[in-house]
């Protein structure tokens, strides 16, 4: 009874508590202005208690169990994925189909359960293979690439491609921490890029060329980019003050409450802002290498780093599109972006990982667990 | 753990190198972002969230030279559109078209033509908008970027036509005035002065635009505003002109004009000036028939500007400084003149007419008889000026116009001056490609055939042989000044030159004038409160496609009181038939008074 009381793993909680809070303060700057929040501010500070409670939840089930219900939450969440497909239960929103009504809950986006539920299914694929093989073999690749893929497809149809990609990237990083030869994951990579001009969208083209020149479209995709570039350079180093960005404050960066939250902390706090938001990130993943590391058994170390990049990955493509480093493809920052899916399934992520930790730190809660197996 | 049969921990141990070095990468760029570049950024933001607005000076005034209002400005509200800003150009139209009632078509097009003309200037989609169109676009407009509507001053005359081709109109700046002009502070959005006062002294009415500082949001509406720098009106202009004695001048001439439309069955022009003798400064230029100026001041549509140009009596020319007529015998001054310096006669000369001379006649048929020199002025006799333009002959005559003011603009400064014609024998032979014949030197003597005068350079004529050979520069700006009230300057007035004529015989020319007005052809010019001198002219006309009932020129000149001149007058009926003695001198007659009478009160 007591292990529900105990924190399963302190610096990664109050890391990810830390980084939420923060970035509340940008959301709540974006939507309200002021200190009296928004309806907007006041349903996101919802959805990070209610993120906190999941993760503390998930942080007390152990990981081993939970690997039994990799297939169905996988196959659930793909039904979910084609269900939001299917006219009357789908919603649309900004050109793609990605939500489904909850009736008084509000919505739900399948594509955020999705990736953590591939990272759960691979680690669980992967581990109890090699168990047996202690190596590598090639022809795991297409079980690999299938469980990744069939998502990809789906969500990349709604489209929604920023998510897609963080789903085949996630499973390109698991499997060559499984052991997949570089040479062969290059391939594939370099293969998927010569088909992608194929698939993509004609808007997702056009997002393309405007990141490569976004003077081609001053009023359109390339508005983000040169909007949100000149809200961060213009924070300088210590920023306007909270509340105070003249373009954060007068709708000049479009979605600045959603995927550009990051220009808010970079106009208001300034360089300092967005070094100390980057910082707790990167606390956050040092906190999660650590419980990879320490983890007792194969599958803790291949959730450990799934979730490690399922974290990193979005960040990373979230700030460099932000930051006009890469295109703009359309992606929250993780425990920042307004949206409860996001925010509940990645605290979930969180405390999968924290179950790893808690396992590997006590031996009795270890034992224990064993036993009833 | 141990059992695996690659290095699982170095696998991650690049894993988490990629981490830190991809984290590290973001960490540089913000500080690219937020500490190198910081300042070319905060140059980005401000373009995008302060706007400077020009703020428009009012135009400045004019007023008379008794200080009575002749032309003032007032606020009105265009609509336009900066093309670039605009993020859907064929919605923008609808809106704007539904909300002002202009078809939405029209506005798409002007706006399709700004985007590849002019994208990030000022596009005006209708001007001086009225109440109701005023309170349904604000709204509109408030919610749509790229549009604004602006106040601008608009000319405002109090005295509806009157003074109209003096005052002048108004008209939007076309790029090529732009081009030169914006330094000058003048925008896409502004009206300039393009005819008359307005469009000479436009620099100076314009005025110094103020500038306004707004914070905007991504919307356009301004959040907060702050004055950088308050608009300086434009300088008020005091006119010599005497708005009463204006008004009475063209009301004297009106009155015979719609005489003559009556008798003539076609409408009838004229004009009639009236300067100070001594400085040229006018008092009075009437051109009748004349335009209303107002719908210039707002944007006139193209209808309405068509109606004016293709209306028959070509009411935007003024018959008073654009327009020239044969002067007919009112040239008989300067033949005389001519003919006294030249020593080819003198004041006591006595003369015979016949009623012809080498073929031309005489008006009056039956000769003059014996004639002396001031009567061959009073009565006008044609054969003494034939002799005596024939003993000139042709070049020294042209020298002596010339030297008087003709076949040049006076240098009143309006656009359109028409300078006249003084002919000579090159002229001759290089426009018509026939020789200078000497019934051609017979004619011209006495005011016909090829000369050709304004009425305002017949009055210079008349105001030189006034005052004693000063050829004055006609002029209609006493001064200008700040809106304040501070002069900024005043007219020098300076005769042109010396007029190459001994002044005695000057005063035998004016002799022979105050003859005809006393005896003479000019007796209804005769006025009781003043002693009037005149010369009339009559410009015997034949049918000709410019002139298809070959109706006569009828003219007046005179100066008043005789003995110290203080004005000059001309007066010219374009195609009105009769004589210059029935026609025009009684509206001389009329303005004489009126001028005398208010003189001696005051």
């Amino acid at each position: 009874m007591k292990r529900w009381l105990k924190p399963a793993d302190p610096v990664l909680m109050l890391a990810a508590a830390a980084f939420a809070g923060f970035s509340w303060l940008a959301l709540l700057s974006a939507t309200s202005g002021g200190w009296s929040p928004s309806g907007m501010a006041v349903r996101q500070a919802g959805y990070i208690l209610l993120g906190l409670v999941v993760m503390h939840l998930v942080s007390c089930l152990d990981y081993r169990r939970v690997r039994y219900a990799a297939w169905p939450i996988y196959v659930l969440v793909l039904l979910l994925l084609v269900a939001v497909m299917l006219p009357g239960v789908g919603q649309a929103a900004k050109g793609a189909q990605r939500w489904i009504s909850l009736g008084p809950l509000g919505t739900l986006q399948p594509s955020e359960p999705a990736k953590l539920a591939v990272v759960l299914l691979l680690a669980h694929y992967l581990a109890s293979r090699l168990k047996h093989h202690r190596t590598f073999r090639v022809k795991w690749l297409a079980g690999c690439l299938a469980i990744a893929g069939v998502p990809f497809l789906l969500v990349a149809a709604q489209p929604d491609l920023g998510t897609g990609i963080v789903i085949m990237a996630l499973a390109f990083v698991m499997l060559f921490q499984a052991g997949a030869s570089p040479i062969h994951l290059g391939g594939i990579v370099f293969a998927g890029l010569g088909i992608l001009p194929l698939v993509l969208k004609e808007y997702q083209r056009h997002r393309l060329l405007v990141f490569l020149n976004p003077s081609i479209d001053p009023q359109g995709t390339g508005y983000n980019i040169m909007q949100s570039q000149t809200a961060i350079g213009s924070g300088g180093i210590w920023g306007t003050g909270l509340f105070y960005g003249p373009m954060s404050q007068r709708g000049f960066v479009p979605e600045n409450h959603t995927d550009f939250l990051l220009t808010v902390v970079g106009e208001e706090a300034g360089l300092v802002g967005t070094l100390a938001l980057l910082a707790l990130f990167l606390l956050l993943c040092f906190a999660l290498v650590r419980i990879t590391v320490k983890a007792i058994d194969l599958l803790g170390v291949l959730l450990g780093v799934g979730v490690t990049s399922l974290m990193g990955l979005q960040a990373l493509i979230n700030i460099g599109m932000v930051v006009g480093a890469l295109p703009v493809v359309g992606l929250p920052l993780p425990l920042a972006s307004f949206g409860g899916s996001a925010m509940v399934t990645n605290f979930a992520a969180l405390g999968l990982a924290a179950s790893i930790s808690r396992v590997s730190r006590e031996p009795d809660f270890a034992r224990e667990v064993c036993e009833l197996d | 753990m141990t059992h695996l049969d690659f290095r699982w921990r170095a696998r991650l141990a690049v894993l988490l190198a990629a981490l830190i070095a991809v984290f590290f990468g973001l960490g540089l760029r913000l500080a690219w972002l937020q500490w190198l570049q910081h300042s070319h950024w905060v140059e980005e933001a401000k373009k995008n969230t302060v706007v400077l607005e020009a703020l428009p000076a009012p135009r400045g005034r004019m007023f008379d030279r008794a200080g009575r209002l002749v032309v003032s400005s007032r606020p009105t509200f265009d609509l336009y559109v900066i093309p670039r800003e605009l993020k859907d150009p064929k919605e923008a139209a609808a809106l704007l078209g539904s909300a002002a009632q202009i078809e939405a078509y029209k506005l798409a097009a002007k706006i399709d033509k700004g985007l590849t003309e002019a994208p990030v200037e000022e596009l005006v989609l209708e001007r001086s908008l009225n109440p109701k169109q005023l309170s349904r676009l604000a709204p509109v407009v408030d919610d749509l970027r790229g549009a604004y509507l602006g106040v601008r001053a608009e000319r405002r005359y109090p005295h509806g036509k009157t003074a109209a081709h003096l005052v002048g109109t108004m008209g939007a700046i076309s790029p090529e005035e732009l081009r030169k002009l914006r330094d000058k502070g003048y925008s896409m959005r502004d009206m300039i002065g393009k005819t008359g006062l307005d469009q000479k002294y436009d620099l100076e009415l314009h005025g110094r635009k103020g500038l306004r500082k707004l914070l905007v949001d991504a919307a356009g509406r301004a959040l907060f505003q702050e004055e950088i720098r308050p608009p300086e009106p434009g300088h008020d202009l005091y006119l010599t002109l005497d708005l009463a004695l204006q008004k009475h001048a063209e009301r004297a001439l009106g009155e015979t004009l719609a005489q003559l439309h009556q008798i003539n069955g076609r409408p009838s022009a004229g004009a009639a000036i009236v300067l100070g003798a001594d400085t040229g400064k006018v008092l009075a230029m009437a051109s009748l028939p004349q335009f209303d100026p107002a719908p210039f001041a707002r944007g006139i549509r193209s209808k309405e500007y068509q109606a004016l140009l293709e209306d028959p009596a070509h009411p935007l020319v003024s018959r008073a400084f654009q327009s020239s007529f044969s002067p007919g015998s009112t040239f008989k001054m300067i033949t005389g003149m001519a003919a006294l310096q030249e020593n080819l006669t003198t004041p006591r000369s006595h003369f015979y007419c016949g009623g012809a001379y080498k073929g031309a006649n005489c008006f009056v048929r039956s000769g003059h008889g014996g004639i002396n020199f001031h009567n061959s002025l009073a009565l006008s006799c044609d054969v003494v000026y034939y002799r005596l333009g024939d003993l000139l002959g042709i070049g020294r005559l042209s020298e002596y116009c010339r030297a008087i003011g003709l076949g040049s603009p006076t240098g009143l400064g309006l656009v359109g001056e028409d300078p006249g014609l003084v002919p000579t024998a090159d002229w001759k032979e290089e426009y018509f490609g026939e020789p200078w014949y000497n019934g051609d030197t017979i004619n011209s003597s006495i005011g016909q055939g090829f000369v050709l005068t304004s009425p305002l350079q017949m009055a210079v004529a008349t105001a030189t042989v006034a005052n004693g050979g000063k050829v004055v520069q006609p002029y209609l700006v006493e001064k200008a000044t700040t809106w304040k009230g501070s002069t900024v300057w005043k007219a020098d007035p300076k005769p042109v030159r010396k007029l190459p004529v001994d002044p005695k015989f000057l005063s035998e020319i004016r002799v022979g004038m105050r003859g005809a007005v006393a005896h003479g052809t000019s007796v209804a010019a005769d006025s009781p409160l003043a002693k009037v001198a005149g010369k009339t002219g009559t410009v015997e006309s034949f049918p000709s496609p410019s002139n298809p009932d070959g109706k006569n020129h009828t003219w007046f000149v005179c100066f008043a009181p005789y003995e110290d001149p203080e004005i000059a007058i001309a007066v010219c009926l374009e195609r009105s038939g009769g004589y210059g003695g029935s026609m025009a001198a009684p509206i001389a007659r009329k303005i004489l008074d009126y001028y005398f009478s208010i003189r001696k009160k005051s």
